[in-house]
């Protein structure tokens, strides 16, 4: 006997066996059961943040700061610029939660105010500097040549200019605002992202998928942004909470050597630095807003390693 | 007989060579030759299989053929169109006719899109069916159906896909725009001993349905039995035997390619032979290519013309062409 | 020392399973597996078949979360199961020893081939360093490396993947183990280099008496070198038997598949032979026999229980319900 003739006995065999079992016929589809739900990247953050809890209260603070900042004015329980000298510096009571500043200003309300600073500093330039490096290092990872050599040393430029001496220029020049912060910090940062975001293009640009759609003739632009940068995302988020925060703490050096925010009008990072002399009296004044810079750097971060896991599709596990 | 049929790809004096650092400390530039002055006919309609071992040119060549890299010097003439004359847009617009299916179906398909979005890719890029939504669709689902994927799963990622399921999305894509060519560069050897078989017959059912041509890039000589026409042996950048696929392997008549076919390991354990003829050595560097025959280090059979003059490609009697200085055939202009 | 066990290896009803945060994976499930003296055993078996985790529970290099959770493992007679860590680094390189796949991810690229081998006898054997440079360059000479005095000082990069095999090999032998673990040694090698390496393997065995335990899914590698072949699919053995037997007379449905879906070289068909389907993912695999979503000879009873290893004589198990007498008895 044949293995094939073996191979028809053997169907024959198991034939008649199903015959005889009422017509038993095998029909689970493994094929179906192989291949899982629908899987969007919605979905996957949805999973996420069922699953990792920390990321879920992460993300719960950073939506409860953006709304504080946006209702502050409706929702602070006092004027924040009403100087009242008689009661400096004193601890929480009733009237001041948080207790008041050197000139007898409400903390708390401080705080809800200084929060629309720090969030659009630590917002703004993020996303102008990442724009910016961007669309800078997917130009120069995929030409390479010439062009790579450019921008890579404009970089290097920046990367090597002290950025607080920098930023400290470009206020003496254009101005004491929130503006002159904006644009020192975008100038300093881009070229970190431009980096990360060339090295990533070197690398995918390897890939056979990219090879795949050269092949298919789609044209270069059209592969740097739908394949390659796509691709580059997990690194981006990344990126971004890394951002934030350090521009957050930057204004708050900008603001200490007198550049950033001016008063009246106040940041998170220039109370710290103001209250920090009545440290042993009322340390609450300089404990809130540093706690609260604490809560809002590690939210970002937090996030940001939740979401970098849950858009990587091929991560699994 | 071969001269009756038509040449949809010729190559001339195809060449590559990769400039290569020696060492981290010696910056004396070395050139690797990939692929050294080849020749060769595709003709409409048939598989051609490349063989060789690791780093004996095939890869570069089928690359070279479709000018994803750009060779250092020959042509390749397409359908009458030489590629290395178009400009930039007009190659793009060439291909259309020429595709390629990758060894790597993990890698060959973009992780972050759906199956849809990819084999959509060439009918977008190319605008066909002028844009309609609707028949575009209908395209991708005839295109995934015939390839063995149900049209329900198109918006899935790649990743929620086994390897041959990928491979199929990959030959789905590969056949979307009608191509006339199909580079296939080692296209079942990720892939798992029982799903070789499903896509090897996938490609054979296509090749009959749509009398495509293909380039089969293979290590595997048991797969290039089985899916080629004609058969080119590669040795170090160079072809050493082309011919008809039967009479390759029946009557090898290049050392290389009989040591070659020595070599598979036989899934019958009656044909175990305990002294079989073995190569010796290991393959020499393309950075410094012995002199005269590329093969003549390895060679039982070499004479002293052998290390120094190269051999060329000769037509032998059965319309083969070899290079070996041991073969009888007639020089081609 | 000699003891008269016969067998070099038995691995006796062993479960490894992996501890995933989405469930237990039961990557090898109950495998029964004997490896006697100076034999080469071959195990063959798709991705995911648990073929290479076998060889890995064997050398307890099992990587978190996997663990053994039931069976044994018996060397020589002796369960190398509950072995502390320090138990088994001096058995390991001693007694067993294991080449894999890519050598150069094996071999440190810092240090010369030369001195990693003598870095390795010393380890294991109480000799000068003088003494293990000669035995190094002896082991490159037996292993075939070409001019070994001058391979001894080049760093692995400077080798070609064929020789860096032939390192690993050395290395794995210099201690004259008596289970050399092969996971599959050759497939990133040509067919020309492969089929030197087989050689070496069995030259390095009639020479030695060393047992190899032959990791591999390609069928040809089995036949040129095995001589008594495991069938794994989904953590389970479906077939035993000595090569010529399996290879004449494949019984399990799934082996039958798989010997004729790969093409030869020797004639050729208008369509290969195809096993629908494809490799069970170890998290869902279904009811019964692991194999019968892709069974063409499926029945009732297949869905409803693993069968038992039957042996159809010769040495020949086979584990499936066509070939259990109470179930096919009365309609044969």
């Amino acid at each position: 006997m044949t293995n094939f003739e073996k191979d028809q006995y053997q169907r024959d065999l198991a034939a008649r066996i199903n015959a005889a079992d009422g017509n038993y016929q095998y029909t689970e589809d493994n094929a179906l059961a192989e291949i899982s739900e629908l899987d969007t990247t919605w979905q996957r953050i949805k999973n996420m943040l069922k699953s990792n809890k920390v990321a879920m209260v992460s993300l719960i603070v950073i939506i409860a700061i953006i709304l504080i900042a946006v209702f502050a004015p409706l929702i602070i329980p006092c004027d924040p610029y009403e100087i009242d000298l008689p009661n400096r510096i004193k601890g929480p009571t009733a009237e001041h939660l948080l207790g008041t500043d050197e000139f007898g200003r409400d903390i708390l309300s401080r705080l809800m105010m200084g929060s629309r600073v720090s969030l659009v500093v630590g917002l703004v330039p993020t996303i102008i500097s990442m724009g910016i490096g961007i669309v800078l290092g997917l130009v120069a990872g995929f030409s390479g040549g010439k062009v790579d050599f450019i921008i890579m040393r404009l970089a290097d430029v920046c990367l090597a200019f002290p950025s607080i001496l920098f930023a400290m220029l470009v206020s003496y020049t254009i101005g004491q605002n929130l503006l002159t912060i904006f644009v020192a910090l975008s100038i300093i940062s881009w070229a970190g992202t431009a980096r990360i975001v060339r090295a990533q293009t070197l690398q995918l640009k390897e890939k056979e998928f990219v090879e795949a759609a050269i092949s298919i003739g789609v044209k270069k632009r059209t592969i740097i942004f739908k394949h390659i940068l796509p691709n580059c995302v997990p690194h981006l988020i990344v990126l971004f909470t890394m951002h934030v925060p350090s521009n957050i703490l930057s204004e708050s050096s900008l603001s200490f050597l007198g550049v950033g925010a001016q008063p009246p009008s106040t940041s998170w990072g220039l109370m710290v630095f103001k209250m920090k002399e009545f440290l042993a009296s009322q340390p609450v004044g300089t404990l809130a807003p540093g706690i609260a810079l604490l809560i809002m750097v590690l939210a970002f971060n937090f996030l940001g390693d939740g979401l970098r896991d849950a858009i990587d599709p091929t991560l699994k596990d | 007989m071969s001269n009756e049929k038509e040449i949809l790809v010729s190559a001339r004096g195809l060449t590559k060579e990769f400039a290569a650092q020696a060492s981290m400390w010696n910056s004396k530039k070395q050139v690797v030759h990939a692929v050294t002055d080849v020749n060769l006919d595709i003709y409409k309609g048939e598989t051609l299989a490349l063989v060789g071992e690791s780093g004996c040119g095939k890869s570069t060549l089928g690359r070279l053929i479709l000018h994803l890299i750009q060779p250092t010097r020959g042509s390749v003439v397409f359908n009458g169109t030489d590629l290395s004359k178009l400009s930039d847009e007009e190659l793009r617009q060439q291909r259309k006719s020429m595709q390629m299916i990758f060894q790597d179906p993990f890698a060959s398909l973009n992780p972050r899109w759906t199956i849809r979005r990819i084999v959509e890719e060439p009918l977008r890029t190319h605008n066909m069916f002028n844009g309609s939504d609707e028949e575009r669709e209908k395209r991708v689902r005839e295109l995934l159906s015939r390839c063995g994927i149900r049209p329900e799963f198109m918006d899935r990622y790649p990743h929620q896909f086994s390897g041959g399921q990928r491979q199929r999305v990959a030959i789905a894509r590969a056949l979307a725009l009608n191509p006339q060519l199909i580079v296939c560069d080692e296209p079942v050897s990720a892939l798992d001993v029982s799903i070789q078989a499903q896509v090897l017959n996938l490609l054979g059912k296509l090749q009959k349905e749509t009398h495509l041509t293909h380039l089969f890039i293979s290590h595997d000589l048991s797969v290039v039995r089985y899916l080629s026409d004609r058969v080119c042996v590669m040795f170090l950048g160079k072809i050493c035997e082309l011919g008809v696929t039967r009479d390759v392997y029946e009557n090898p008549l290049h050392p290389y390619t009989k040591f070659l076919l020595d070599a598979i390991p036989l899934p019958d354990p009656e044909l175990r032979k305990e002294d079989k003829d073995m190569l010796t050595g290991e393959i020499p560097s393309p950075v410094n290519p012995p002199s005269g025959c590329l093969f003549h280090t390895r060679c039982p059979k070499c004479t002293e013309k052998c290390t120094k003059e190269i051999p060329e490609l000769k037509r032998t009697a059965d319309g083969r062409m070899v290079a070996c200085h041991l073969v009888e055939g007639e020089k081609i202009e | 020392m000699e003891n008269n066990v016969k067998n070099t290896l038995e691995i006796k009803g062993m479960k490894t399973h992996f501890f995933t945060r989405r469930g237990v994976v039961p990557a090898v499930d109950g495998v029964d597996i004997t490896i006697p003296k100076a034999t080469i055993v071959g195990i063959v078996g798709e991705s995911g078949c648990g073929k290479s985790m076998t060889a890995m529970s064997v050398m307890q290099l099992l990587q978190y979360p996997g663990r053994i959770v039931e069976g044994e493992i018996l060397l020589d007679g002796e369960n190398l199961v509950g072995k502390t860590k320090k138990e088994m680094c001096e058995i390991r390189g001693n007694d067993i020893s294991m080449i894999f796949q890519e050598p150069m991810t094996s071999l440190n690229p810092v240090y010369t081939v030369g001195k990693q081998v003598t870095e390795a006898i010393m380890l294991h054997q109480d000799v000068s360093k003088e003494e293990a440079k000669r035995m190094t360059i002896d082991i490159f000479k037996k292993v075939g490396i070409p001019e070994p005095e001058k391979r001894y000082s080049s760093y692995p990069h400077q080798l070609s993947g064929g020789l860096r095999q032939r390192v690993m090999i050395g290395m794995a032998m210099v201690c004259k183990p008596k289970l050399m673990i092969a996971d599959e040694p050759t497939t990133a090698l040509d067919v020309t280099i492969e089929a030197q390496i087989l050689h070496l393997m069995r030259q390095l065995r009639d020479e030695t008496g060393t047992s190899i335990m032959m990791i591999t899914h390609n069928l040809g590698v089995v036949a040129e070198l095995c001589d008594y072949v495991y069938v794994m699919y989904a953590g389970k053995v479906m077939e035993a038997a000595p090569v010529k037997e399996l290879f004449k007379n494949p019984s399990h449905p799934y082996t039958f598949g798989l010997l004729n879906s790969i093409p030869k070289i020797t004639y050729t068909k208008d369509e290969l032979y195809t096993i629908k389907g494809m490799v069970p993912n170890l998290q869902q695999l279904p009811s019964g026999c692991r194999f019968c979503p892709r069974c063409e000879k499926t029945m009732r009873v297949c869905t409803e229980k693993m069968p038992e290893l039957i042996d159809i004589g010769g040495g020949h198990l086979v584990r499936c319900c066509l070939y259990d007498k109470e179930v096919v008895g009365a309609y044969e």
